[in-house]
């Protein structure tokens, strides 16, 4: 069979087993994405997770130690925060629509006043307000994993 | 666009996509799923199992495609990743017709007729490696040592199927043509 017969034949046979039906990667493409928002998903988790504990670290001494009265508060609220994020960490789909507002609105109030009494602060040093750094990155990453945005879930009893 | 040059576009592609980019993932499967779709076809002969094993086929590509590493190109390790597709397909069904012992409704690739020889079945009719070989080098255009990574064997496996596959294509021709 010389060249010019083999490629006739090749293109009859490839014109008989045609071309691929349009809908047949749609599956693989739609997973595609999926695959990409859940890698997102677990890098926001793994902040969440890294803040909650760098939270707790941080301000479990001051409760524990002899701090004043009004720290002692303040450290309370920000464990409490920290706890929320491992617990949006742990179960995001659940707990981290909650929290996000909660947790915006705390770091919205706890950056006030480090930028109205400028000076005092300065005066203080910035390790004054690094405490406050978790419930920051908190709330910021509550809102860019999107769960501000999120549909809650219905019962469906 | 030639083989070459679809081949490069579509490692382009490949690049892309397993860095994460999904337009680049949608592009690669339209670039390249008509050879897939063939390969399967040509495999398979229903259609539907065609489809079946094209669709899973770029489903497998979606984590797959992260063990790339672009020493073959895509569209090789892609019909690699087709021919476990089809053979888990071929393995899935034996194990259904044993269980409920039905019967196959296949649907033969339609003969397509040149001069008075009817190719498809002629081809169809080659045994199974022969035509393997058969498709990825002529139809799909691969070299031998691409169809032979797809193949899974030796290089020299595929050169002498191809070879066959032509002697007894060429000879069916000749028989066909002297009725």
């Amino acid at each position: 069979m010389d060249d010019e017969q083999l490629n006739q034949i090749t293109a009859g046979y490839r014109e008989a087993l045609g071309e691929a039906p349009p809908a047949v990667a749609d599956m693989a493409m739609s997973r595609f994405r999926e695959q990409g928002r859940a890698r997102g998903f677990d890098l926001v988790r793994g902040i969440l997770l890294v803040v909650g504990l760098a939270g707790i670290a941080m301000d479990l001494p001051v409760v524990l130690g002899t701090s004043t009265h009004t720290g002692q508060d303040v450290a309370v609220l920000h464990i409490a925060l920290a706890i929320g994020f491992l617990v949006a960490a742990w179960r995001p789909a659940r707990y981290a629509r909650g929290l996000a507002p909660v947790a915006l609105a705390a770091a919205v109030m706890l950056a006030v006043p480090g930028l109205s009494d400028g000076g005092a602060t300065a005066v203080r040093g910035p390790m004054a307000e690094l405490s406050h750094l978790p419930v920051l990155a908190g709330a910021v990453t509550l809102a860019l994993g999107g769960w501000l945005g999120q549909p809650g879930r219905r019962r469906t009893s | 666009m030639n083989r070459e040059e679809l081949d490069a576009k579509a490692d382009e592609l490949a690049i892309r996509a397993r860095d994460g980019d999904p337009h680049a993932f949608d592009d690669l499967c339209r670039t390249l799923r008509d050879d897939v779709w063939r390969y399967c076809r040509a495999l398979l002969d229903d259609r539907e199992q065609a489809f079946d094993a094209t669709q899973d086929t770029f489903v497998r590509l979606v984590t797959a495609i992260r063990s790339w590493r672009g020493d073959a190109p895509i569209r090789v390790f892609l019909l690699v990743l087709a021919r476990r597709a089809v053979a888990d397909l071929i393995r899935g069904e034996q194990r259904r017709r044993r269980i409920s012992d039905l019967s196959s409704t296949e649907e033969p690739v339609a003969a397509v007729r040149t001069g008075t020889v009817e190719v498809s079945e002629l081809i169809n009719a080659l045994d199974t490696d022969q035509h393997q070989a058969f498709v990825l080098t002529q139809v799909l255009g691969l070299r031998y040592d691409e169809a032979a990574e797809v193949a899974d064997v030796p290089v020299g496996t595929i050169r002498s199927r191809v070879s066959r596959a032509r002697a007894q294509l060429a000879d069916e021709i000749r028989r066909a043509e002297g009725n």
